[in-house]
């Protein structure tokens, strides 16, 4: 089981227990919940619309692609703790992790 | 507003002799496909096991030209306002006015809108020295310009503006560019040669000015704040969707999305109508495939609203053809 403390946009706060053996990314998983997670280009890391930020944890998850960090660069409000959550697969690693989803800029 | 939806419905409404206008506010049609990701494969549209999304687009106009739809392209549509006589008028962002007698939103996500990045004093500006986008070059020529973001649009506006500005500044906050490698690869050249100032890892903080910008600070990779004169700043950091104006038309809204009737795809509003990514109704998909379903029955369904006496016989087009106006 993976556990991730999520805080939404409009700042209301939810906690994920997620089966570890899921072949998902993170934005699959958040957009299954009613948060208001775009995710306007299903996974391509082009529109940057389910970008989070971790509060704690997520640090040993393997680095963001070019692709990613470029996206990233482009968006406001991103922080060197920021991930396009599409990017990031589950894992173990996220266990006891605490995102903040960004709002749309 | 014309993405795969909206011009499919130029089509449906065409076979059954009903004009349209189209309006977007993107500078061309297509939508997601034109703005998000037009070289990428589509494998989905029934006959065509793959199709590039930008062909798609293309085939969509060339299958609508016999129905010589008007176009207001670049142009957001802000008020919708029913006339006495039921009919409606459009006003867009630039004061373009068009009467029709039925309205169909084919929104999508809505408007895509400039990323504004935080920066202290930037709405101050807008208008005044800040400008999200370029549309006439030619005013920037023998000028001070400023431009942020690390796309094509940053990098493309670079080398366009290193030949007609007196300066140009770049400024990126990483050191990677995300737009084409070639158009990079051109303005690393043209800093190397002093024709343009790259600033990478750097960030513009603020805008200072009396009315008009008249120069920017920027913290630079080393973490000094540095101050630059400049007149123009054009912060470009691409676009993200945005509901926009159509919150405000009296419809019926859920979760970001317009509630219509699924047997036709009318809204609250008799009249109007919304098709494809835009509206929400129980089973709705977003798919392009369901965009052109429902612009079929919007338009038998828009057909009888606006001659309620006439009557409609349903054909095929195998039988009937297509017939221009
Ligand atoms: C990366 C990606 C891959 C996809 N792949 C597929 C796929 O393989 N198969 C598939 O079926 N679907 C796919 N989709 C989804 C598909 O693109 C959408 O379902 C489709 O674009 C919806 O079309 P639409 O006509 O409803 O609106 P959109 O394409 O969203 O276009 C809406 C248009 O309305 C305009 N607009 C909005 N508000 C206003 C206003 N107030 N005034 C003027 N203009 C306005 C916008 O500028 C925009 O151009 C994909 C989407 C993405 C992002
Ligand atoms: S879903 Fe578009 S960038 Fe992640």
């Amino acid at each position: 089981m993976i556990d991730i403390k999520v805080e939404t946009a409009n700042g209301s706060h939810l906690e994920l227990k997620i089966d570890s053996d899921e072949n998902r990314s993170l934005m699959e998983i958040l957009s299954t919940h009613d948060i208001g997670m775009l995710a306007a280009c299903g996974g391509l890391a082009l529109c940057g619309t389910c970008h989070i930020m971790f509060k704690s944890g997520g640090d040993n998850l393997p680095p963001p692609t070019k692709d990613e960090l470029a996206m990233l660069e482009m968006l406001p409000g991103a922080g060197a703790n920021s991930r396009l959550s599409c990017q990031v697969m589950l894992s173990k690693k996220l266990n006891s992790s605490n995102i903040k989803v960004m709002p749309i800029d | 507003m014309p993405a795969p939806a909206g011009l499919f419905a130029v089509f449906e409404a065409g076979l059954l002799k009903m004009r349209c206008h189209i309006i977007d506010a993107l500078p061309q049609v297509g939508g997601q496909l034109s703005e998000v990701y037009p070289q990428k494969p589509i494998y989905d549209i029934p006959g065509y096991p793959a199709i590039n999304a930008l062909d798609l687009v293309n085939k969509l106009v060339e299958q609508i030209t016999p129905f010589n739809p008007g176009y207001t392209l670049g142009e957001r549509v802000d008020l919708l306002e029913r006339l006495s006589d039921g009919s409606f008028v459009l006003i867009t962002n630039y004061q373009t006015s068009i009467h029709c007698r039925a309205v169909v939103i084919a929104g999508g996500l809505g408007c895509f809108e400039p990323r504004k990045p935080p920066i202290t004093g930037l709405e101050n500006f807008e208008g005044k020295g800040v400008s999200y986008m370029i549309r006439n070059p030619e005013k920037l020529r023998g000028r001070k310009v400023l431009l942020a973001g690390g796309g094509d649009s940053a990098l493309d506006w670079a080398v366009i503006l290193s030949e007609l500005a007196e300066r140009v500044v770049l400024v990126h906050r990483g050191d990677t560019f995300r737009g084409a490698p070639e158009t990079a690869g051109k303005v690393f050249a043209l800093a190397a040669a002093g024709q343009l100032d790259l600033l990478l890892n750097a960030n513009v903080v603020a805008l200072h000015g009396n009315g008009h910008l008249q120069s920017a600070e920027i913290l630079t990779h080393d973490g000094q704040t540095v101050k630059l004169t400049t007149e123009h700043f054009v912060p470009l950091f691409g676009l993200s969707p945005k509901l926009g104006p159509l919150e405000h038309w009296g419809l019926n809204i859920n979760k970001s999305a317009i509630t219509v009737n699924p047997e036709d795809f009318s809204t609250n509003q008799p009249g109007i109508y919304a098709i494809g990514d835009i509206n929400t109704y129980p089973g709705k998909l977003k798919l392009i495939l369901s965009g052109f379903h429902e612009a079929a029955l919007m338009a038998q369904s828009a057909f009888k609203y606006m001659y309620p006496h006439e009557r409609l016989s349903f054909k095929y087009t195998t039988v009937y053809g297509i017939n221009s106006f």
